[in-house]
């Protein structure tokens, strides 16, 4: 009885202090994400007629929007992977308990410091058919690309996305492999272990948790580069970085916000099914620290 | 003798690894040099040299041009002093960015607190809620939030974006890790001593969580003050927009005075972040990441 | 407890059969009512003539009460801006004024069109079939989509052919006043050659998106999402483009922003016509026509015909009621009376074509007589202006009665292009500069526009 108790009263607690969030998760996201779901099965600005599945109809058959499915999805796991390995290297890499490890570490972080509309600003100036980049190659005799405005936009815009974000994955993983007991390794070390066994039996099975953050954060940081992707291609660029966020865009630009929720719901779906499945996994390969 | 080569080949490896680190913080920080040398160039020599770019010069190739024909304070003159409504955005944006993240930093953690240190129905479902939602680009839930700032009559107000902002899911994802990091023990401890939750909170579970709320306020700060498509949606007056819409508008409309300001944007959230550093990078490191 | 899941399931499917079972896409079909209330936003351009519509509104209807949101006096392209975010964040909520006046600030009319965002109008001017008599059938039907009246255009622009018979004469040309398009620029070709000394019109800011309006050409079918660029008719379109392109490009027009330019080169036998774009119709026609007269020239129009032979007008200001406004029989009385430019309403003078026939034909012969001193342009030349000769006005009306469709946009968005012709620039100015062939051009620009229509 006690207990039962005891229980109610941490449960009520509990909810008493998460309570301003979830009462704001509710009003400004889960409220208005009802509303669009509304507005889903209805047409006509304002919802006034009612269209049933119609528009899920039409928007899965979008040519339009199966490309931005498409290249969002690539984009991502282009992108992401290729963002968590760079920065897990380097990570490793500034472990050192040195001067020079700080100063690295600070300069990382400077990227993200920087508004999006300056870093087009040089980003244009480099990769413009007219660039830099081009200037340098056509003076070594290498002809030039049109990298904003062809299908090297995307690897424009993965460049963009690492260089951005790689200093705060950085100093995250830092922080899961400095919470790592050092003892394990002497342990290990005695037991005989090379640097490789030590990296795949402790170093990456504890880091588990941390990656997961990461890769989370990873991921809603790659929904952020549409405005890199549309400052640099406008709101109808090459069709290599053509993404969800155009599709959203474009049909708020034309007053059909019914398309954009049928989009933006179809999106929800899949983020959902994937986040249930990575938290499955991080269940699975989460290790005991023994 | 084998003294020796062990110590050269360890300065060899020392050496190695500051080069190939030092080259990487070069790519890192070469956007923020080229906008730091260009910003002291005048409009006319960032028009011949990068009129391409924006239509005007004909067809001339831009070259790498990073000291400035003649130096000139002329960009930051014209910024400051010429433009009163830079002033005013400058101000604008610093009023609500600051708001948000006051605001963000005393829900998540009152909130996280909750989640991170009690157990109660559905807390596991609602914060995944929480996950979810973060992930979701914002166009998604922009006319429904629209319809319900404007059901509440807030449309046009600061509130309108204050509000939505400060109950941001991410405060609450980073904090929640960071609280739960923070050993039981204590927490029993002060228990023991008689302390009431509030008490709790504020006086042992927090003091713990520093570096993690100085992470948070820098993120959150970054993450505000760049940020565009809420000011235009929800505010009506142009003299309300905060400073990173005026920038954007800057970049395509005047040039020559793009580096500039786009230096003076950033000035602002370097100090801070600069102030933070040593609390952010350090004392995040023992956070665990359960 | 399992039975309780069980009813819940069976529920939530009986509840989404239901759903796929609704699909009502069905118009009201009906009037409504009038109501007592009327909200407006005046927006930064042309208050002046909607000033006079209030007027005439409160004078007409008093028991309507008015809500106007009038614009701050502020700099033309904040105020534009902040006009484009109402119309849209607003009418997108569902709020917002119950009529829209628009002429550029949509990215795209018809796709706005499609997202229901205006109410069907037809019912309405059924009603008033008489009144709408006045107007100009072919301009209205513009408006419509899918069958379904969603815009009421209240003015228009044509393709004029303003010149002096003098200079035609002197130049060798005759004159089309009937013809297809093709007809036109068979006429034209011996002044687009590259080394004409006397070349046809001023092409500096003639886009492919303009030519293909003026050749009435129905490339972008926004009802069935299909595109029909790959027709010998639209190669027809671009070839004559590229020629008036290459002109211009090898050729440049030596001439540098002075006021009246198109007189200018007309007086300079630099060029056969005036302008095609920004001044014609109403006042400044007139005002170039007297000026015309001024220099004892005879002053003589025409308009650039359609493949098919006809005349397609471009809308440019636009009216239309938000789908769904509460109010919707006054936003409509009160359209009517903005589409009025006759006697009624006549102090602010009109710079484009309204729709309304009779009074786009009195409004020239006003507007001509009312132009009697000399114009100072902006760079200090005066021009001496004379009262144009009645055979003149004459033609204009016939010019008027050739008109057989009409477009909606404009090809711009304020100050930048919109999306179709910058994908018809950047697609065909390979084939426009001779860097690539014809096919592999067109094949490009469907990919992309059948994209664009399925967005």
């Amino acid at each position: 009885m006690k207990r039962m108790k005891l229980r109610k009263r941490e449960a009520l607690t509990g909810l008493a202090f998460a309570s301003p969030a979830i009462i704001g998760l509710i009003v400004f996201f889960v409220y208005p994400f009802l509303i669009s779901l509304w507005y889903t099965f209805t047409s006509g600005v304002g919802g006034i007629h009612f269209a049933g599945f119609s528009n899920y109809e039409n928007v899965i058959n979008s040519a339009a929007f199966r490309l931005a499915a498409g290249n969002t999805f690539k984009f991502i796991l282009c992108s992401v992977p290729l963002i968590m390995v760079i920065s897990f290297a380097l990570a490793m890499a500034l472990q050192r308990k040195c001067a020079g490890a700080l100063f690295f570490r600070t300069v990382f972080l400077f990227p993200l410091v920087i508004p999006v509309a300056s870093v087009i600003l040089v980003f244009q100036i480099v990769f413009d058919n007219l660039g830099i980049l081009n200037s340098m190659l056509n003076a070594i005799g290498v002809s030039g690309q049109d990298w904003l405005h062809s299908e090297h936009a995307f690897g424009v815009l993965v460049l963009l996305y690492i260089w951005k974000n790689c200093g705060y994955n950085i100093v995250l993983l830092l922080a899961g492999l400095n919470a790592i007991p050092k003892e394990l390794y002497e342990a290990a070390k005695v037991d005989g272990a090379g640097r490789k066994a030590m990296l795949l039996r402790i170093t990456l099975p504890l880091m588990v948790p941390t990656f997961f953050f990461v890769f989370v954060i990873s991921i809603i940081n790659s929904f952020k580069s549409f405005r890199e992707a549309f400052l640099l291609g406008g709101s109808h660029p090459h069709e290599s970085i053509y993404m969800l966020q155009h599709f959203f865009n474009n049909n708020f630009q034309n007053l059909n916000y019914q398309r954009l929720s049928v989009a933006a719901l179809l999106v929800f779906v899949i983020i959902f099914t994937f986040v249930f499945f990575l938290y499955l996994a991080k269940r699975r390969l989460e290790v005991d620290k023994k | 003798m084998r003294r020796n080569i062990r110590k050269s080949s360890r300065t060899v490896s020392s050496l190695v690894w500051y080069t190939v680190l030092g080259l990487i913080s070069l790519v890192a920080l070469l956007p923020i040099l080229y906008m730091l040398a260009n910003s002291f160039m005048g409009a006319d020599e960032i028009r011949k040299y990068y009129g391409a770019i924006f239509g005007s010069s004909g067809e001339a190739a831009m070259s790498f041009h990073i000291l400035p024909d003649e130096a000139t304070l002329d960009g930051y003159y014209q910024m400051l002093l010429r433009r009163p409504d830079y002033l005013m955005k400058f101000w604008n944006s610093l009023f609500l960015t600051i708001s948000i993240v006051i605001g963000q930093v005393v829900v998540s953690c009152i909130s996280a607190y909750g989640f991170a240190k009690f157990r109660f129905p559905l807390r596991e479902p609602i914060f995944f809620l929480f996950i979810v939602l973060m992930m979701m680009p914002y166009q998604v839930t922009l006319v429904s939030n629209y319809i319900v700032l404007d059901q509440m009559k807030l449309i046009g107000s600061y509130a309108a974006i204050i509000l939505p902002g400060i109950f941001g899911a991410f405060g609450v994802f980073l904090m929640r890790q960071v609280v739960a990091s923070v050993p039981d023990d204590i927490i029993e401890a002060a228990k023991l001593d008689g302390a009431n939750q509030i008490r709790i909170l504020f006086r042992v579970v927090l003091p713990q969580c520093k570096a993690g709320i100085a992470s948070l306020v820098i993120l959150c700060f970054i993450d505000n003050w760049n940020m565009v498509e809420q000011p235009l949606v929800f505010l009506k007056d142009a003299s309300q927009y905060p400073l990173s819409i005026f920038l954007s508008n800057v970049n395509t409309s005047e040039p020559g005075l793009a580096f500039a300001c786009g230096v003076l944007s950033m000035g602002v959230v370097l100090l801070l972040f600069l102030f933070f550093e040593e609390e952010l990078v350090t004392g995040i490191e023992y956070v665990n990441f359960k | 407890m399992k039975s309780k899941k069980c009813i819940s399931l069976i529920l939530l499917i009986g509840i989404l059969l239901s759903l796929t079972a609704c699909d009502t896409e069905a118009g009201d079909g009906t009037v409504e009512p009038p109501t007592s209330q009327l909200s407006l936003y005046i927006p930064y351009s042309y208050t002046p003539k909607y000033e006079e519509a209030l007027e005439l509104f409160e004078q007409r209807y008093p028991d309507v009460e008015v809500t106007i949101t009038r614009q701050k006096d502020q700099n033309y392209e904040t105020a534009r801006e902040e006009y484009v975010q109402i119309l849209k964040n607003e009418v997108m909520a569902g709020k917002g004024p119950d009529l829209i006046l628009f002429t550029d600030e949509f990215e795209d009319v018809y796709k706005t069109m499609d997202a229901g965002a205006f109410c069907d109008l037809t019912p309405y001017m059924e009603q008033d079939a008489d009144f709408w008599k006045e107007y100009s059938r072919p301009v209205l039907d513009g408006g419509v989509f899918k069958e379904k009246q969603y815009i009421i255009p209240l003015t228009y622009t044509l393709p004029l052919l303003l010149s002096s018979q003098e200079n035609l004469d002197s130049q060798g040309y005759t004159l089309l006043e009937s013809g297809t398009f093709s007809d036109f620029t068979k006429s034209i070709e011996p002044f687009t050659q590259t080394d004409s000394s006397c070349r046809a019109f001023d092409g500096r800011n003639i886009t492919l998106w303009d030519y293909l309006n003026y050749s009435g050409l129905d490339y972008m079918d926004y009802e069935n999402k299909t595109i029909h660029v790959d027709t010998d008719a639209f190669r027809q379109v671009v070839d004559a483009y590229k020629r008036v392109y290459q002109q211009e490009k090898q050729n440049p027009l030596q001439m540098s922003g002075i006021s009246y330019g198109g007189l200018y080169t007309l007086k300079n036998n630099q060029t056969l016509f005036s302008d095609l774009y920004a001044y014609h119709g109403s006042f400044g026609l007139m005002l170039e026509a007297n000026i015309i007269t001024g220099m004892e020239k005879t002053p003589v129009i025409s308009a650039i015909p359609t493949m098919d032979g006809g005349l397609q007008a471009k809308a440019y200001s636009c009216a239309a009621v938000r789908a769904n406004s509460p109010n919707k029989q006054n936003a409509y009385n009160f359209i009517k009376l903005l589409s009025l430019r006759d006697s009624s309403s006549q102090n602010v003078p009109t710079f484009d074509i309204p729709v309304q026939t009779s009074a786009a034909k009195d409004l020239v012969r006003i507007y001509s007589s009312k132009i009697r001193n000399p114009i100072e342009d902006s760079d200090g030349i005066t021009y001496p202006v004379r009262l144009s000769p009645g055979e003149f006005i004459k033609q204009y009306g016939t010019v008027l009665d050739r008109i057989t469709s009409c477009s909606l946009g404009t090809g711009w968005i304020g100050s930048k292009l919109s999306v179709t012709a910058q994908y018809l620039n950047d697609c065909m100015a390979p084939y426009l500069n001779g860097e690539k062939d014809y096919e592999t051009c067109i094949r490009d620009l469907e990919t992309k526009l059948t994209m664009y229509l399925s967005e």
